[in-house]
């Protein structure tokens, strides 16, 4: 056979995918997108949750108990109190972004592995 | 130079990027046949190229963030339709049944016998694909139906050009000697 004739039957034996194949997948793409959502919102929430309660509770402390005249700890504060605030409220939202991260990379990983 | 197919590739795939999921079935349908015909290849068994299909799309959809718009799209899907058929052969190869690719090996050549329908046509080409070696079944697809240089199957499959050369030219042999076994003198028909 030529190379022509070679070329012209392995073109014949294109086969084509089962009726719907195409309206499975999409629908599949979206379940899996709904899932991912789900997922990173379903991790977030109580994360979120136990940031907001850590800084209601530390404000609390530094303007509330600690703000009274009675105490060590209150006079070693001081007027340190907005500075410790600032401080201590960026460490937490830092290591609420670094919680994300984790949370987005094990998404990743579990969808990779699951091809 | 990036060819006219190219860049309506990158277009779409850029449209998906920013959200629209539905711009992905454009791609599907311009790709899903040739990708079955290149997994059917490798797995030998319809059903289960379909169902490797369906997990390479979704992951193809997941991993599109990832596409460097440099090579063609089309060079990509390929090389995971292969990496995921061959992994997914791997699994299952003893598992794989051998009653698709065994069955039905007479001839169902419609009354005239100077006609054969294309339907029939694509059934005793793809049987005799079947009958064939894995690499070599892949390399003809790769070669004649996608129309990919060496290098570009290269690319795709990770064999050395040295093996690819010689696949063709067993292939092509191979091919030649199971459509005469499968169809004697019908095979003109084919032409």
């Amino acid at each position: 056979m030529k190379e022509e004739q070679f070329k012209k039957i392995i073109k014949k034996s294109t086969l084509t995918t089962s009726e719907g194949f195409v309206d499975e997948l999409m629908s599949n793409i979206k379940e899996s997108k709904e899932v991912k959502n789900k997922y990173v919102l379903w991790q977030f929430k109580p994360i979120l949750s136990i940031c907001v309660v850590l800084i209601l509770v530390l404000t609390f402390l530094l303007f509330q108990v600690l703000g009274l005249e009675v105490g060590v700890l209150s006079s070693m504060i001081g007027t340190k109190k907005i500075p410790i605030f600032i401080v201590v409220t960026s460490v937490l939202f830092y290591y609420l972004n670094e919680m994300v991260k984790l949370d987005k990379n094990s998404i990743r990983i579990k969808k990779e592995s699951l091809f | 130079m990036k060819t006219k197919k190219a860049i309506e590739d990158y277009d779409i795939i850029r449209k998906v990027i920013d959200g629209d999921t539905n711009a992905f079935r454009q791609l599907v349908y311009k790709y899903k046949d040739v990708s079955l015909s290149l997994a059917y290849s490798i797995l030998k068994s319809q059903t289960l190229a379909e169902d490797v299909l369906q997990d390479v799309f979704i992951k193809v959809f997941n991993k599109l963030k990832t596409f460097k718009f440099k090579s063609s799209f089309s060079t990509w899907l390929y090389r995971i339709v292969v990496n995921t058929s061959y992994n997914e052969l791997k699994k299952r190869k003893t598992n794989i049944s051998l009653s698709e690719k065994t069955n039905d090996t007479t001839l169902h050549l419609t009354e005239d016998r100077d006609y054969m329908k294309e339907e029939d046509q694509k059934h005793y080409i793809n049987m005799a694909l079947t009958h064939m070696r894995t690499d070599e079944a892949l390399v003809l697809r790769l070669f004649y139906l996608c129309e990919f240089s060496i290098k570009e199957i290269e690319d795709i499959t990770k064999f050395k050009p040295s093996k690819i050369k010689v696949d063709l030219h067993r292939g092509r042999e191979n091919l030649n000697f199971q459509l005469k076994q499968l169809l004697g003198g019908d095979i003109k028909h084919l032409l």
